[in-house]
């Protein structure tokens, strides 16, 4: 014991001189030789001064600072912070070589050969107060900015209950929830492009879903939304509303294994004259494989069904797609995905693609990808398209949803 | 479809229990939960020993335990930053949001290293803002987790008050015992050279005396190139280095290479519970101390 005391001493001598950056704590530190009774309570009054997450910290140093991003806000040491929401941006540009010019809006995907900007997003995003979140996304294009998303989210209701309102991407399958530098591919999966528009389904709307308590993941969600989508819904009258819903499960078959399937409805009216209907229907699935931390492979696909009334009666039109992402060490991605529109065809010709891509994020901060994509439209020649897509992104670290 | 709702209404009991439902987002914070909680609660984690913390998929398994937990026990310090907050607003658990007591930041009132004290932006790598986050290796500050631990448990299920401070009595009683013990075990690694994989190791080598003369890593978060490599065998010419510390979740090609160059051992290390045969906390230690003290002797 007293050989022990005096290393201890000995260590406790040293320790200063070799951590500079060290915030003590204002108590002493905790001796060894207290009861633990003794030392239980004065790290119990330590805590009770910390009600303040770093507080302990910032009690240390008084050059105590808050970072958001590449800022950094100096804390006033008796704890008032200023309580600015997380501002993070996100630019997207591809090189682009098309032996075919597309027509028509592309949304973000490149529209050109050449250069494309396809889009900076600017989000803000924070805890408006104990019961309430906002998240707001501002996207910047070649021609423009636009609300991409603006919404609130209840934190606070009974268990399993959520609320969203405002601007938002409909949960409609898997593609149309996914903001851009999400995907895993330079530019959007035609069915989705085709039904739900070239910028997806996002309307103002409410959403209400709930988490139903069973041993495993098993979520409703529903909408309602005024339906201004001009692909497929835009009804001309004020009460064309869009009544949209989805089921969610998901589970894990194994340790390193997660399967999702989810199924989804949008029931709206379209503009090709008063009462006509358009409902779309999807069902997505998800596989993924994460042996160890930098690995994984996951398969996504979806189809898509739409009825569509027009003058001449209902047409039938659907589509698919359906990928591979492998992961195969840390930075690098492979991926390949297959499209076709047109399973039936009626409004929408028959289509397929195919889009092999590589993708190298240098950090989780910034994106390159090289991507090839083979298209064939009908009775058309095929067409060739090639790009290579940069990122960035500045800000606190985006989470990544799954 | 009343038939699956009745099914779905009679299960729901069996999902509910009488314990204190504690998730951890680590084992070994699980692990501390199950120290200080004894019988009354029942703790379970989201990630596997063998994982890094820092990149997990916020999957919805996660989020169904989630929103079945009574209590969230997290590193803070934006360990887990590139996954919890989705899942945590997913998991529409009032109970354990932010700032209430069913959510314990572990950080809190702990001795934090690596505190940035100049401007921070991501040249310098993935460098968290607030501090190194690992600091579940300096067993003194798992005193104060375990603290913090007790009282968020006494919080939420006051009729446990009592148990919970007997027991955590006994935790902070057993732990110092260990610490004796465990410096008395290390007493010859101050000055000791040593390289490290990730910043992880930042705690253990502060409370006992190994220096880390280098990282694998060239800054936090960004994988070594094969030049940075060999630059760094180089430099070990003129140090002592007796180990290369690593977890097992990082790639080992190149701390391989650099050990075949140099004649440094390569240590493949556990940094939480759950890697074989390490049930706890004072398992985790004892199997860090007897690898490392392997090399070094």
């Amino acid at each position: 014991m007293k050989r022990s005391a005096l290393i201890f001493l000995g260590l406790l001598l040293l320790l200063p001189s070799k951590a500079p950056a060290r915030s003590k704590p204002p108590a002493s530190s905790p001796d060894t030789s207290n009861s633990p009774d003794r030392e239980i309570e004065e790290i119990s009054n330590r805590l009770k001064d910390t009600s303040q997450p770093s507080a302990s910290s910032a009690a240390a140093s008084p050059q105590e600072t808050r970072s958001i991003g590449i800022f950094k806000y100096p804390v006033n040491p008796t704890g008032v912070q200023r309580l600015l929401p997380d501002i993070s941006l996100i630019g997207t540009f591809a090189g682009a070589y098309f032996s075919r010019e597309p027509v028509g809006d592309t949304g973000v995907d490149p529209k050109r050969t050449g250069i494309n900007l396809q889009e900076i997003e600017v989000a803000f995003q924070s805890i408006i107060d104990p019961y309430f979140r906002a998240d707001v996304m501002l996207s910047f294009g070649e021609s423009g900015v636009e609300l991409e998303e603006g919404y609130f989210t209840t934190l606070a209701l009974v268990k399993g209950l959520q609320i969203r309102g405002g601007k938002m991407r409909l949960p409609f399958g898997r593609q149309n929830q996914k903001h851009t530098e999400t995907w895993d591919f330079a530019d959007n999966a035609l069915a989705s492009k085709y039904f739900l528009g070239p910028d997806g389904l996002k309307e103002l709307g409410v959403e209400v879903s709930y988490l139903i308590p069973v041993p495993f993941f098993l979520q409703l969600q529903g909408t309602f939304s005024n339906g201004d989508n001009g692909t497929s819904f835009g009804g001309t009258r004020v009460k064309d509303f869009l009544y949209q819903g989805r089921v969610t499960t998901s589970f894990d078959p194994s340790a390193n294994t997660s399967i999702l399937i989810g199924g989804s409805a949008a029931l709206g009216f379209n503009a090709t004259g008063p009462g006509n209907q358009t409902k779309i229907y999807g069902g997505d699935f998800l596989f993924k494989w994460k042996p160890q931390s930098y690995r994984s492979v996951t398969w996504q696909s979806e189809y898509l069904f739409r009825q569509f009334d027009d003058p001449s009666g209902v047409q039938n039109d659907g589509g698919l797609y359906s990928y591979v992402d492998w992961q195969f060490i840390k930075r690098w991605h492979a991926g390949i995905r297959y499209d076709q529109v047109g399973l039936p065809s009626h409004l929408v010709a028959k289509e397929y693609r195919v889009t092999p891509a590589l993708t190298f994020n240098p950090t989780e901060f910034t994106r390159i990808r090289a991507q090839y994509e083979y298209d064939k439209v009908a009775a058309v020649n095929g067409a060739h398209a090639a790009f290579l897509q940069f990122e960035f992104s500045m800000g606190p670290h985006g989470a990544h949803p799954f | 479809m009343k038939k699956i709702l009745f099914l779905l209404f009679t299960l729901l009991p069996l999902t509910a229990s009488a314990k204190v439902n504690v998730v951890g987002t680590l084992p070994v914070f699980a692990s501390l939960a199950e120290e200080v909680g004894g019988d009354r609660v029942e703790a379970t984690s989201l990630a596997r020993g063998d994982q890094d913390p820092h990149f997990l998929d916020a999957k919805p398994a996660f989020v169904v335990k989630l929103n079945q937990a009574d209590l969230l026990i997290h590193g803070g310090l934006e360990l887990e930053i590139g996954w919890l907050p989705p899942i945590l607003v997913q998991a529409r658990n009032p109970k354990i949001n932010s700032n209430t007591p069913g959510n314990v930041d572990l950080s809190q009132g702990v001795a934090i290293l690596e505190v940035p004290q100049t401007i921070v932006n991501r040249s310098m790598g993935d460098v968290h803002p607030r501090g190194n986050p690992h600091c579940w290796l300096d067993p003194n500050n798992v005193k104060v987790m375990a603290v913090n631990i007790a009282q968020h448990l006494s919080e939420i299920d006051p009729q446990g008050k009592d148990y919970y401070n007997e027991r955590l009595k006994g935790f902070v009683a057993k732990l110092n015992q260990r610490i004796d013990e465990w410096r008395q075990s290390t007493a010859s690694w101050k000055g000791k050279q040593v390289i490290t994989y990730h910043k992880s190791l930042s705690y253990l080598t502060d409370w006992t005396g190994l220096e880390a003369v280098a990282n694998v890593e060239p800054k936090p978060g960004i994988p070594p190139s094969s030049r940075y490599v060999d630059e760094l065998i180089d430099k070990t010419a003129g140090w002592k280095v007796k180990g290369i510390l690593m977890e097992s979740f990082y790639p080992r090609k190149l701390p391989d290479y650099l050990s075949q160059k140099t004649n440094i051992p390569l240590v493949m290390i556990p940094t939480d519970v759950g890697e074989a045969g390490i049930k706890n906390y004072f398992d985790l230690i004892d199997a860090l101390i007897k690898k490392i003290g392997q090399v070094l002797s």
